[in-house]
């Protein structure tokens, strides 16, 4: 990738990630589409720095690309702040493979799923407000949705099932 | 030979198939000599051929580094698509101006590098398709000329050979001219796709369905 190449896309990253934290801060029904996984990257991070009372979050492989550092930094700095309640369900053994000298207290707060073959989606759900659902893991296809409650319960209430079944890692 | 290959580095057709026509001048000028002095024209003559074959065979591969370049935009074009792809679905009105725009100049860039690329090859095909036929026929003169000056079969033989070979390099870079076209068409179809409308997403009703516990 050239110089300009990398400003551009810079410059790009910095549109999508203003464009995200508007929808945040918006107090109306939002929904957009995602397939990027550098702005899945985006939405989760600001969605952990946004979360006031709640962060969760199924990631089956915990891809790379999405848990980038600058989101598991994110979400030590959310475990540490102790306002925020993290929990995190991953599935595969290469998502563990990914979290390997992690933060013990972050850790602490990440199990392993106890039945993969239920899961069939990767998901993130915000307080009561905001859910990222991602539908077609196989294609990285999701929805990101801000201010829609009954979504945002029953990805809360899958999310609890499961997190409930898993063991610690 | 060796201004031929200096100058086919700089992978320009024109220049190569300029280059070409000099260095078979010089040949010819030298066929002239030797054929003043001694009876060595076929020799004088199989060497010009062969010239002009490894010039065009050169031309043939900065056409086929054309095409990769084109493989490669392709490549990039796909990784723009999807940035647009996310970005249109979420900025509205200006955002979404923005971006089509620029989708529509990707589009135009690979509408030119493809219509460039068409030329290219049309053009140097029918050109090597005329040279070849030429080496083919002088790769029989040949023959003629060193039985009619009783060289032994030994020397008869290697330059219809190389002739021979010359062309089947050309047939081969031609069919790999034609397997990176095949290569582009495919990537282009794959971009167009990604550049029309998205599936519709799920309705929140599927979405809701998806999460039931």
């Amino acid at each position: 990738m050239n110089e300009q190449d990398r400003v551009r896309n810079e410059r790009l990253l910095d549109d999508y990630r203003q464009a995200v934290c508007a929808m945040l801060e918006a107090d109306g029904f939002r929904r957009i589409e995602n397939s990027s996984p550098k702005h899945a990257a985006i939405i989760i991070e600001e969605m952990i720095g946004h979360a006031k009372h709640s962060f969760c979050a199924v990631a089956q492989r915990m891809n790379p690309e999405v848990w980038s550092p600058c989101v598991i930094d994110a979400l030590t700095k959310a475990v540490k702040g102790g306002s925020v309640a993290v929990s995190l369900l991953v599935v595969t053994p290469e998502a563990l493979t990914h979290l390997e000298g992690i933060d013990p207290e972050l850790r602490s707060h990440i199990r392993r799923a106890a039945h993969p073959e239920n899961i069939g989606i990767n998901l993130a759900v915000m307080d009561d407000k905001a859910v990222r659902l991602e539908y077609d893991v196989a294609n990285d296809r999701a929805t990101f949705c801000v201010n829609e409650a009954e979504l945002a319960s029953l990805a809360q209430a899958k999310f609890d099932a499961l997190y409930k079944a898993g063991t610690a890692i | 030979m060796i201004l031929a290959d200096a100058v086919a580095s700089g992978a320009d057709p024109d220049a190569i198939s300029i280059c070409g026509c000099v260095v078979s001048c010089l040949q010819a000028f030298w066929a002239w000599l030797m054929t003043s002095r001694d009876d060595s024209a076929a020799w004088a003559i199989a060497f010009t051929i062969n010239t002009w074959a490894a010039t065009i065979q050169k031309a043939r591969v900065s056409v086929y580094e054309g095409v990769h370049a084109i493989f490669v935009a392709c490549k990039k074009g796909i990784k723009d698509a999807q940035w647009i792809e996310d970005a249109e679905s979420l900025t509205d009105k200006e955002g979404h101006k923005e971006f089509r725009s620029r989708l529509h100049e990707l589009q135009k860039y690979i509408e030119n590098k493809d219509a460039e690329f068409l030329g290219d090859t049309k053009d140097s095909g029918m050109f090597m398709k005329r040279v070849m036929m030429c080496a083919a026929l002088a790769s029989v003169l040949i023959i003629v000329f060193q039985w009619y000056y009783n060289v032994t079969l030994a020397v008869l033989l290697p330059y219809p050979l190389f002739c021979l070979w010359q062309i089947i390099r050309g047939r081969w870079a031609r069919f790999r001219v034609w397997q990176m076209r095949k290569s582009v068409e495919k990537e282009l179809n794959r971009i167009k796709k990604r550049c029309k409308k998205p599936d519709d997403p799920p309705s929140m009703c599927d979405l809701k369905k998806k999460l039931d516990v």
